[in-house]
């Protein structure tokens, strides 16, 4: 009875596991395949699409545009959040629950949602749609998570550290900078690579907030209606997915040693 | 000025709750104490006595609700911990885990701005004081609860602070290490001449480091003093039987003499000591009296003031043996006899009639 559960469960982890990643490894197989054409079988490897993508200045600038925003908007939600989270962990005021279940919200909030609303606020205030405006949608986006990361990180440390280094006589500010950030840092950093990753691959937010500079998802997307365009969308999702990955075992590893 | 290290005056901490008025606990009730420059001071009591929040109070960690605090004669209700002169080793230890060893005892001098070179000196100083030399480049992760806790020592002392707070810093320690660290302590608190405020629940543990206890039960203290006069004199029936270990017997008194007053116990008369507070006849009291103050003899041999009882059991303790004995009037008292000249072998058994004979004076009748 107990065998036939486990190789049962065993089963399905393992279609679980081909489902998840055979589309993944099929990216990977055909962005050296040597044809335009994404069927099998396999025509023959080839560097060529990895040569195209280095001209595809359209897209070069959408990842640029990417980067440049998941690094800003990043940095800003890492910023608020833990700000956030500190207030949240080490105090105890007057409307503290709804402060949690408030910045707990965009967890909650379709992204669609999300993007609407903002869009519908901008343009009521006359604020052109720009990487500008999208930024602030990721930074909504983030701020939850950056507080999730860092708050359980400083729910895991005793307050008597911080009463410590204030015994010893650093004030609020110094305690902050001498002890509680630094303990609380890996957590930072990992926050700060969850942000990125999620902000480099929003695309619902970012599809209602875009100005003229468009974000590579939303181009991806742009560029699927031009079926000879799609082996080179391919390479280029390959080096994101291998490069996201990476970031996310960085920031998972970060996260454990603290 | 006073003269005292430190001093509180009414200080009552009174800690409200999230539902409301009504809610709230008294953690810390009217204490007036004053504490002597280079004093071994201990605050004693049961958990949830008011003994830590009092010490948080004087580290500046908790906000009187009213009265004051004076270190050195200053007020200190409005100065912030990291302005007063005083460290704190807190119980967990609280060592910064990402600094080593020395960048966590030099904590509190780079802070100040103390040069380089002289708190290096320092540091070597400080760890040399709690005799932890070469250990200045691990992690605190490294060390033995033991070692961690010299570290906290040394991290407080560097400072030179006018008074140390220290909350039950040898709790989590096993029993021998304790015992070893209890008298490291006090021989280091004569070394630095520092006053020391320590806070613990062990009782045997005040008894032998404190220059002076002060019991505290419910935020209220009850009693301040030596060990001597803690153990022997307790003022009420909760220090009594908070230290040590004490029989209570129901009784009422009978008269009185120069120095010691009659008592009816369980329908016979037995002498106590005369106490400060003054005793009418008749009035109803606690006779408290300590198990090892009481003797033992065969009821046909004894005879004067004394109270006859049966004997219910005897634990054979090795230094010394412990008999139970049931009183005519129901209550149980408990003997502890060093076994010398035969008592533990075997000269009461659980049946026998005998009779409790104790000195006047190591018996106290409590009124409270």
């Amino acid at each position: 009875m107990r065998r036939r559960f486990f190789s049962a469960a065993w089963a399905y982890y393992i279609l679980l596991v081909i489902f998840l990643y055979l589309p993944i490894g099929l990216l990977i197989v055909f962005s050296f395949n040597d044809s335009p054409m994404v069927v099998f079988p396999l025509k023959g490897f080839t560097l060529k699409w990895y040569g195209a993508l280095a001209q595809a200045r359209e897209m070069l600038a959408a990842l640029r545009n990417s980067l440049i925003l998941g690094l800003a908007s990043s940095a800003v939600a890492t910023f608020l959040g833990t700000m956030a989270a500190l207030a949240a962990v080490r105090y105890r005021f007057p409307g503290r629950g709804v402060f949690m279940a408030v910045s707990a919200m965009p967890l909650v909030i379709p992204y669609v949602v999300l993007g609407v609303a903002l869009l519908i606020l901008f343009s009521t205030f006359n604020i052109e749609r720009s990487l500008f405006t999208v930024g602030i949608g990721h930074i909504v986006i983030n701020i939850p998570y950056v507080m999730l990361i860092v708050g359980a990180r400083l729910v895991g440390f005793p307050s008597s550290l911080e009463e410590a280094a204030m015994d010893l006589g650093a004030t609020y500010w110094g305690t902050l900078r001498r002890v509680t950030i630094p303990i609380a840092m890996p957590a930072i950093v990992a926050a700060f690579l969850t942000s990125f990753t999620t902000s480099f691959d929003e695309f619902a937010v970012s599809f209602f907030l875009t100005g003229t500079e468009v974000t590579l998802p939303i181009y991806v997307y742009s560029q699927l209606r031009f079926p000879s365009r799609l082996p080179v969308v391919i390479t280029l999702s390959a080096i994101v997915m291998t490069g996201s990955v990476a970031l996310l075992l960085f920031a998972e590893s970060l996260r454990r040693k603290g | 000025m006073s003269g005292f290290s430190v001093e509180l005056r009414e200080l009552t901490k009174v800690f409200g709750t999230s539902h409301g008025p009504g809610n709230e606990v008294v953690a810390v009730r009217d204490v007036n104490l004053g504490i002597h420059p280079g004093e071994f001071f201990t605050l004693l009591g049961p958990s949830g006595c008011g003994k830590t929040t009092t010490l948080r109070l004087i580290g500046g960690f908790e906000m009187p609700t009213r009265g004051e605090i004076f270190i050195e004669g200053e007020p200190m209700s409005h100065v912030p911990p990291y302005r007063r002169p005083v460290n704190i080793v807190f119980q967990n230890y609280a060592l910064f885990p990402h600094l080593t060893v020395a960048q966590n005892v030099a904590f509190g001098p780079t802070i100040k701005g103390v040069p380089r070179a002289e708190r290096e000196r320092r540091v070597q100083e400080a760890l040399a004081l709690v005799r932890l030399p070469n250990i200045g480049n691990r992690k605190p992760s490294q060390l033995s609860g033991g070692q961690q806790q010299r570290v906290a020592l040394a991290r407080a002392l560097i400072n030179e602070p006018a008074v140390l707070l220290l909350d039950e810093p040898l709790g989590a320690l096993d029993l021998k290490l304790r015992k070893q660290m209890q008298s490291e302590l006090k021989h280091l608190q004569q070394q630095v001449g520092i006053t020391f405020i320590y806070v613990t629940h062990d009782q045997e543990e005040a008894l032998t480091m404190s220059d002076r206890i002060a019991v505290m039960n419910e935020g209220q203290v009850l009693q301040v003093g030596d060990p001597v006069t803690i153990y022997e004199r307790p003022s009420c029936r909760f220090v009594a039987d908070f230290i040590g270990e004490t029989n209570f017997l129901r009784a009422q008194v009978v008269g009185k003499e120069r120095d010691r007053i009659c008592l009816c116990v369980a329908g016979e008369r037995v002498w106590a000591g005369a106490t400060e507070e003054p005793l009418r006849e008749g009035q109803e009291v606690t006779l408290a009296i300590r198990p090892e103050k009481i003797d033992l003899l065969s009821a046909a041999q004894a005879n004067g003031a004394a109270l006859t009882g049966v004997v219910r059991e005897v634990v054979y303790l090795g230094t010394d043996t412990r008999f139970v004995v049931i009183l005519p009037s129901g209550e149980t008292v408990v003997a502890r006899l060093q076994n010398i000249g035969g008592h533990g072998l075997g000269e009461f058994a659980a049946g026998d009639r005998v009779k409790l004979l104790w000195a006047a004076e190591d018996a106290r009748p409590l009124t409270g």
